[in-house]
């Protein structure tokens, strides 16, 4: 009965894009084009990999049928490890096997070079996928930079919504109460204050020293109170120049208060394997079991501790931090303001992997016109997008009485929903719908939202992929170093010109030239 | 046994071996029992610092996840297939490769020796092994797992010194009496060679049993994918990167990551370890060579 | 390899045509062999033009007949790195340590398991042994960092219960190479031994009944039996393993690493995959394989013409 009343509002999607499909045939380029374009009785043939691929999808699946019917093609799904990707992919691009769409996991001067990537004309964009364009000219226009090649565009921009939000800082809120600090810290001093209380004060009450202030987690945040988070060879726009975070004066004096935090033993010696011992990335057992009081690499949704309702217990590390101390208690904290007033959490940035189109596809105008429209439709119709996304209303996911979507676990199959063609067409994420469907979470994401420093958003230049394995690991050696007291402070100068001699110069001069090029277009 | 024979410096050396042995064996078990005791525990315990070496509660959400994928054992079918097929096949070629290679009155025998020996240094690489299967059609075919690594050049040349290091008295008294070339290899090569055969079966078997990577590149189909990449599939969709993008709410709650990739790494070891066992009867000091004899 | 004439009889038959009689002679050996020729013909040699790769720039569209010939710029990219030098100099340290006491391990272990005359305990020991092999390093890293934990490892809670201080072995750079090695040892232990355990199952028991007669002890009968007996598999596996200097372990080295002691343990693949340039560039990645293949090679013939000349167990 079920299944019958899913098909019909399947077929509905269906139906409601045939008309777009139409309108867009119609609208198809000039005659030139329409030459090699392929027969348009037949469907459009497209070898697909625009998606991450957790599960191998049923060709014949219900959603499949539906995205083939609405815009009158014909899929060959391509299936393929998702943590695997590059290695397996890369064998079957230099054997020939090429898709036609594909997600860019890669840097894309290196797909360009392979023969990989066709460039993507801005027209043909704004024409066929206009609400899409137009969500990235108003969500962040500098996207369309990291897709530029030598000036020409090689692949669809894509928005990751929660880059959009700084990482979370925790503080063990039970233990700033019991060593008598009533207000979240916001300034250095206020930090020390408490990291140091937190260090002599036994805060957990067992009565040996053996409580820390922080470990690694927190240390972005404090070179975010002297202007950015260094880390690798990530870089900083200065005066509309771009350089290097890593070799800033700043980060001397930041790493001088780091040392010294280190020397009063504020900071746990064992920052260095890392306070994370295991399991998920954002997990820091170091905190759960009353170690350091301060930690900070996840997300506001992993350490969510408003809870919406019955049965919900909040977010998955909160959960893991109450089952480890149930009399413990969170708060979300603001990012460190240094000497300066400057402070910054780090922060993903909206970025995210980006769609490109194969040379393959790029020979027949009309496979570029149906993933175009395949995406504009993404943008512009909510329940086809969360149908390709989240898999069939009912049996994938339901709908609560505030528009939020809660996914619904099929207890016997992990992949179901995958199986049934979920998360395969949607392409990319759509900000807008995903906020609607998680409107809660969101407007909790939005309570607790701080201050960050999202990445600076350059164009790729070769020598960068040439150099950055050996810049970032100088400058992770000798920040290590400086902060346990091995190296001097003053040795950051020694550093800082080691890194420009050693190629940093080399790719501050290219980048800066690629960066004034992408301005002056 | 004849134990009042024994002299003080034998005594003292068995102490030594028995100390040495059990201390080994502790401090293997103890990870061990770690990984099993994680499998079954809550998160709150595995995420408290210390040893867990004995299960202090009990939550087996992590086997749930594991089984919870239908896949599971159609891919231990697979699995086993290929171990099979791929161990008989590698015996066979490795034993056809090592015994005329260990006559040392072989025409050529270091030019012949030399030509095998070489590929393990010098190989072409993923791309044309991979163009090579595709244009053999072994693509998505159990013999895309099997061949390619049939022969092992180390294991060869193992059971090659083996042989070769056999005693020729045995072989030349058949001959005398009258054996042929085949009788010998049938009645006394082979059944003397049994241990070191034992072990190219051990060896290649845990390879197949743990190999993914072939899987992964040479089948399509997921009904046709081997135990170790649905595994290692299941513990990443416990700990998707939401920096790669996607739902949050598939990500806000993480399966208890760590209790199920224990959990895998259970269900995936298992069967291979009870193997060893049976083996084991061909470790036992000169069974064989008195079988033969007698 | 003067010894073949001696294996052959006859001399004189030989002048007309040797080679082909003796071949002829051997029909049936190459009968048998024939199908392994075959197998690394295909399997082996048939790829093998995708060295070539190495001296190219290689270009997915164009493919190995079309890509440009760059002659050895991808050679001097890796030699010119900044940190190359250093990281190869760690790679033959650590792997010349593991090699060192990682090569006698299992071969004591397998002369200790053969001491064991209760036949349980022996069988205990052999399956328990060989468990470790089976643990990812992964598993395995996680385990490490808990039981070498300065404030709460296992170690070094025994450490300062016996008055010494703990120690951050993970963290530091005097300590690192030597829990990389034990760690491997200890992993690899058991399985190797096998390949031991099998060498000595094969070893006549008439030769140790005799000892037995002359009321040899445990010991002498080790030293004088079983290690000669076993001797050729040992051969055989120092040449092999010889090789293995220049290919250092990428799972162990990479889940245990750390900024503090990348001087020290930072390796030619954990060095090429930070480096991210392994991925996609393919010349890049066939050049590094290339250059570590043609060390093996050098050592292995090395290790092959040292064992010849002392003993008749070399590989060629």
């Amino acid at each position: 009965m079920t299944k019958k009343r899913i098909g019909k509002r399947l077929a509905g999607l269906a139906a409601a894009g045939l008309l777009t499909g139409v309108l867009s045939a119609c609208g198809g380029g000039d005659a030139g084009k329409e030459a090699e374009a392929s027969d348009p009785s037949k469907p459009v043939e497209l070898d697909w990999l625009g998606y991450n691929s957790y599960a191998q999808p049923d060709p014949n699946a219900d959603i499949v049928k539906m995205v083939e019917e609405k815009f009158n093609a014909k899929f060959n799904i391509w299936y393929v490890d998702a943590q695997q990707w590059n290695d397996q992919v890369n064998v079957k691009f230099a054997a020939g096997e090429i898709p036609d769409v594909l997600q860019i996991r890669e840097q894309i001067p290196k797909y360009v070079a392979n023969g990989i990537l066709a460039e993507i004309s801005e027209d043909d964009i704004r024409k066929y996928a206009p609400t899409y364009a137009k969500v990235i000219d108003d969500y962040d226009a500098s996207l369309w930079n990291t897709v530029k090649y030598e000036g020409k565009i090689y692949g669809l921009p894509s928005i990751n919504l929660n880059g959009d939000y700084p990482q979370a800082m925790i503080w063990r809120k039970d233990w700033l109460d019991k060593v008598g600090i009533d207000k979240i810290p916001e300034t250095l001093d206020e930090f020390e204050t408490a990291l140091k209380k937190f260090r002599n004060e036994d805060p957990d009450g067992n009565g040996k020293k053996d409580t820390y202030g922080m470990s690694d987690y927190a240390l972005r945040y404090i070179m975010g109170a002297y202007g950015m988070p260094a880390d690798q060879a990530n870089y900083v726009l200065k005066d509309g120049k771009i350089e290097f975070a890593a070799v800033q004066p700043e980060m001397k004096e930041a790493l001088a208060l780091l040392n010294k935090w280190y020397k009063e033993e504020l900071i746990d010696p064992e920052f260095i394997t890392g306070e994370n011992t295991g399991g998920y990335w954002a997990d820091s057992q170091a905190f759960y079991n009353n170690r350091i009081g301060l930690t900070g690499n996840g997300m506001f949704y992993h350490w969510r501790n408003e809870l919406f309702g019955d049965g919900d217990e909040g977010g998955g590390q909160y959960q893991n931090f109450k089952k480890a101390q149930p009399d413990g208690e969170i708060a979300f904290g603001v990012p460190p303001v240094g000497p300066d007033g400057q402070s910054g959490a780090p922060q993903w940035g909206v970025n995210s992997v980006p769609l490109g189109i194969t040379p393959k596809a790029a020979e027949d105008p009309r496979k570029v016109q149906t993933i175009l429209t395949m995406l504009e439709t993404s943008f512009t119709d909510y329940d086809y997008y969360t149908t390709v996304l989240r898999g069939e209303e009912g049996v994938d996911w339901k709908e609560e009485t505030d528009g939020s979507v809660i996914a619904i676990k099929d207890p016997n199959d992990a992949n179901a929903s995958f199986k049934r063609g979920a998360q395969v067409f949607n392409m990319m994420e759509n900000p807008e719908f995903g906020k609607k469907a998680s409107k809660q979470l969101y407007a909790f994401g939005d309570s607790v939202k701080t201050k960050g420093y999202p990445p600076v958003v350059v164009p790729a230049v070769d020598s960068l992929s040439q150099y950055s394995g050996n810049l970032g690991k100088l400058q992770q050696e000798t920040y290590m170093k400086i902060i346990i007291g091995e190296q001097p402070v003053d040795s950051f100068d020694a550093f800082a010109k080691s890194f420009m001699d050693n190629g940093g110069s080399q790719v501050e001069k290219d980048v800066n030239e690629a960066y004034q090029e992408m301005l002056g277009k | 046994m004849k134990i009042k024979n024994r002299s003080v410096s034998d005594r003292i050396y068995l102490t030594f071996v028995y100390v040495v042995l059990s201390l080994l064996c502790a401090s293997i078990v103890l990870p061990m029992m770690q990984v099993l005791t994680v499998s079954v525990s809550p998160v709150e315990v595995i995420n408290s610092y210390g040893f867990h070496l004995f299960p202090t509660r009990f939550d087996f959400s992590g086997y749930r996840e594991v089984f919870r994928n239908s896949l599971i054992w159609t891919a231990y079918g697979n699995t086993i297939f290929r171990t099979v097929l791929g161990t008989a096949l590698t015996v066979l070629l490795t034993f056809m490769g090592a015994y005329p290679l260990s006559k040392k009155s072989l025409p050529h025998r270091p030019f012949w020796t030399a030509l095998i020996v070489f590929t393990m240094f010098f190989s072409g690489g993923l791309i044309p092994s991979y163009m090579l299967i595709k244009n053999l059609g072994l693509m998505n075919s159990v013999w895309s797992l099997v061949l390619p690594g049939a022969v092992s050049v180390f294991l060869l040349l193992i059971v090659r010194n083996f042989i070769s290091a056999l005693p020729e008295s045995l072989e030349e008294s058949a001959k005398i009496d009258g054996a042929g070339e085949l009788y010998i290899l049938w009645k006394i090569i082979m059944p003397l060679s049994m241990p070191i055969l034992a072990t190219v079966s051990l060896y290649s078997a845990v390879g197949h049993w743990n190999a993914w990577f072939d899987s992964m590149l040479y089948i399509r189909d997921e009904h046709k994918q081997v135990l170790q990449l649905i595994l290692r599939k299941i513990v990443i969709e416990g700990t998707i990167d939401p920096a790669a993008g996607g739902g949050t709410d598939l990500i806000e709650k993480p399966v208890n990551s760590e209790s199920m990739k224990m959990a895998t790494l259970v269900v995936s070891i298992l069967p291979i370890i009870c193997v060893y066992p049976f083996l084991q009867k061909y470790f036992v000091k000169g069974t064989m060579l008195g079988s033969v004899k007698g | 390899m003067q010894r073949k004439s001696i294996a052959m009889p006859g001399a004189a038959e030989r002048r007309s045509f040797p080679a082909l009689k003796r071949y002829i002679q051997h029909r049936y050996y190459f009968l048998m062999l024939l199908p392994v020729l075959a197998y690394f013909l295909v399997f082996h040699y048939a790829p093998i033009y995708g060295v070539l790769m190495a001296f190219q720039d290689y270009r997915v569209f164009k493919g190995i007949s079309g890509s440009e010939f760059v002659g050895l710029k991808h050679f001097r990219e890796l030699f010119d790195g900044l940190y190359f030098l250093p990281v190869l100099k760690n790679t033959l340290i650590i792997n010349a340590y593991k090699i060192v006491f990682g090569f006698p391990a299992p071969i004591i272990l397998a002369l200790l398991i053969n001491e064991v005359m209760r036949p349980r305990f022996k069988k205990w020991v052999q399956t328990i042994s060989y468990l470790p092999h089976f643990l990812s390093w992964i598993v395995l890293s996680g385990i490490i960092i808990e039981m070498l934990s300065p404030s709460r490892g296992a170690l070094n809670v025994l450490l300062m219960e016996l008055g010494f201080q703990p120690v951050y072995f993970l963290a530091s750079t005097d300590w690192f190479r030597s829990v990389l090695v034990s760690t491997e040892i200890w992993k690899g232990v058991g399985f190797s031994a096998i390949i031991y355990l099998a060498a000595i199952a094969g070893i006549s028991p008439e030769l140790y009944e005799a000892a037995e007669v002359d009321g040899i002890s445990r010991l002498k009968k080790v030293w004088y039996i079983t290690l000669p007996s076993i001797a050729p598999v040992i051969v055989i596996m120092i040449i092999l393993n010889s090789g293995s200097i220049i290919n250092d372990d990428f799972d162990q080295i990479y889940n245990l690493l750390n900024t503090n002691v990348l001087s020290v343990g930072d390796v030619i693949s954990t060095y090429t995959y930070t480096e991210g340039i392994a991925k996609m560039n393919y010349s890049y990645a066939a050049a590094v394989g290339l250059f570590k293949n043609a060390i093996a090679l050098v050592m292995v013939l090395t290790a092959n013409t040292i064992a010849r000349r002392f003993s008749d167990q070399a590989i060629f």
